[in-house]
């Protein structure tokens, strides 16, 4: 059996902790600039000093406190995307599996179109009609992930509906609406939760890309993406504006993708009956 | 005294179309999985329904069910059709015709705890407050021999012969007339076997429930039924009360169904039929009798003609035209 992932858990305990306390963690002001300490290195690296541990950007604001109040953002929107999304993927999956015939069609085909479609540039066209914001980012995202929870959670469903207490609960009296509730939809939200912890580091760097490209929240709030992209044009003589956010980034998104693998095997009964 | 007529099945159908391509749909023709069957059961009876694979037994329970809409001809049940109903008659009829599947391990909901699954007819009909319905949880528990405290556990914490008397507790809940038990018993070990039919047995001599008792185990069927009809591709080619058939065989194909089954006296010769080749598709079955094609008595005239069911002696009937002089 796999080994807890202690060391993933204990990153995203950390990153979550900084989205929930960062008015109290963060030692600066993400946004307030101090021209006169602009372009600071981190602590050590030649001068560097204690003031800003993880230096400063160019327009002397703390890199520090822009990550801690950027994990807010991030998990924010992760958290949305993920219930908005999933959400409505879960439920299509659920009807198209169960319903079959011209319902599954008609919704299978819809997700088909979903995945040809090229969702940056939706998410482009989106923030250009309703405005940046997290709004903006949060549909975008989740209309990028409908589409892969539908058609998992319709698989499962297909399978699940063949076994014999889904025509039992049809001889006890029950109503499709109550089968899909109290019969399928129990039984396949492991396999929900698991494609939710696959699919956050999804989300993560969609939400940054997105901010990366102006599409996101606007500036000053500070998102990790947002700082990658300032960064972008001193990556020669204030590197850390950029890696820092980005080795965030590279942490998180590798922690709960650890995770989720873990939990997807965790809850697998097939493995866990061995 | 006759027994009152509880379920009557007349001229039932049901043929599944077969289709080829997607958008431009070509029909190939229709698998006959059920072709033209009618027999009764009586309140409190027991109907056996023999046959091979693919024969068409697990379709017609699905059609006594409601789980399937027939091509033609119709089912009813103390009097009423069942087919078509709706809203409240069909709620009505659900809570008089229960089923018990011979899959343990598939038939009960993982994620519902057994008192649940047990009380599920009576929660969507609205049958009590949920003190009464736990009272009654616990009375069905105590009925099919388990403990009341076991309403609280989820499915993986019992073994299949327990898993099978929780699918009993479930269907009796609605206190139906009737229970179509599809294959009960034949997922179990043969050690738990006799325990679940003596179960069954006690609770239709307690309740006066009737069962249509689908099996391919002739050791069941002669142990548990009043009547026995065996099916071939679709058709009923034999039907008559239990004692009378295992007493005088009369069929061909039920008479090969006899020889497959290990005999009780191994030395005592019997003329054996050993059949030969598969069971030729429903998609195109034979023309004239079914069997004659693998039956070993076929005259020229079983390829041109299809033999009727007609009575060969007093409630015993057979298809076959060997047996139309009598």
């Amino acid at each position: 059996m796999h080994r807890v992932p202690w060391i993933p858990i204990v990153i995203i305990a950390v990153m979550i902790s900084m989205a929930v306390f960062a008015p109290q963690l963060a030692p600066y002001s993400p946004i307030d600039q101090t021209l006169r300490d602009k372009l600071l290195p981190p602590v050590w690296v030649d001068g560097g000093s204690m003031k800003y541990i993880l230096g400063t950007d160019a327009f002397g604001r703390d890199i520090l406190s822009r990550l801690i109040f950027g994990a807010r953002v991030s998990l924010i929107v992760a958290l949305l995307a993920l219930t908005a999304g999933g959400g409505v993927g879960l439920t299509i999956g659920i009807v198209a599996g169960y319903f079959g015939g011209t319902v599954d069609n008609v919704l299978m085909r819809l997700v088909d179109a979903a995945f040809t479609f090229p969702a940056i540039l939706f998410a482009l066209l989106l923030a250009v009609t309703m405005g940046q914001g997290l709004t903006t980012l949060v549909i975008a995202i989740s209309l990028l992930l409908w589409a892969s929870f539908a058609r998992i959670i319709r698989g499962e469903v297909l399978a699940l509906k063949q076994r014999d207490f889904v025509a039992l609960a049809r001889v006890r009296g029950c109503s499709p609406a109550r089968i899909m509730l109290t019969h399928i939809l129990p039984n396949v939200l492991n396999t929900f939760m698991v494609l939710v912890t696959l699919n956050i580091g999804v989300v993560i760097i969609a939400e940054a890309s997105l901010s990366f490209l102006g599409a996101g929240v606007p500036p000053p709030t500070p998102t990790w993406g947002l700082m990658i992209s300032d960064g972008r044009g001193r990556i020669a003589d204030a590197w850390w504006i950029s890696v820092i956010p980005g080795i965030a980034i590279t942490l998180l998104v590798l922690s709960v993708n650890l995770f989720g693998d873990w939990m997807r095997d965790r809850l697998d009964p097939r493995l866990r009956q061995l | 005294m006759i027994p009152e007529t509880l379920l009557r099945v007349e001229r039932l159908r049901k043929h599944y179309p077969v289709t080829k391509g997607i958008l431009f749909t070509k029909s190939l023709g229709f698998v006959r999985a059920v072709d033209d069957i009618s027999f009764t059961i009586a309140a409190g009876e027991t109907l056996g329904l023999v046959g091979e694979s693919g024969c068409g037994k697990t379709t017609t329970s699905k059609l006594i069910l409601n789980l399937e809409e027939p091509t033609d001809g119709q089912v009813l049940l103390q009097g009423k059709p069942i087919h078509g109903l709706r809203g409240e008659a069909l709620r009505e009829y659900r809570a008089l015709a229960q089923a018990v599947f011979q899959d343990p391990w598939s038939s009960l909901n993982p994620r519902m705890t057994v008192g649940r699954t047990i009380a599920e007819s009576l929660i969507v009909t609205g049958w009590g407050s949920g003190e009464e319905i736990a009272e009654r949880i616990r009375e069905l528990l105590d009925q099919v021999g388990l403990r009341a405290e076991q309403a609280m556990q989820y499915p993986h914490e019992f073994s299949g012969g327990q898993r099978q008397r929780i699918a009993l507790a479930a269907a009796l809940a609605s206190r139906p007339k009737l229970i179509v038990l599809d294959e009960p018993v034949s997922a179990l070990d043969v050690s738990i076997r006799a325990q679940i039919m003596n179960l069954l047995k006690d609770i239709q001599a307690r309740d006066n429930v009737a069962y249509l008792l689908v099996a391919h185990d002739l050791a069941t069927v002669r142990h548990m039924t009043d009547q026995t009809a065996v099916m071939y591709l679709g058709r009923i080619v034999e039907y008559a009360p239990t004692k009378l058939l295992f007493g005088n065989v009369l069929h061909p194909y039920t008479k090969a169904l006899f020889s497959a089954v290990l005999p009780p006296r191994p030395n005592r010769q019997e003329d054996e039929i050993v059949l030969a080749g598969d069971v030729p598709s429903p998609l195109n079955p034979p023309g004239g009798c079914r069997f004659h094609t693998r039956c070993p008595f076929a005259m020229a005239r079983c390829a041109r003609e299809e033999p009727q069911l007609h009575e060969v002696e007093p409630g015993h009937l057979v298809s076959c035209f060997l047996h139309e002089a009598a």
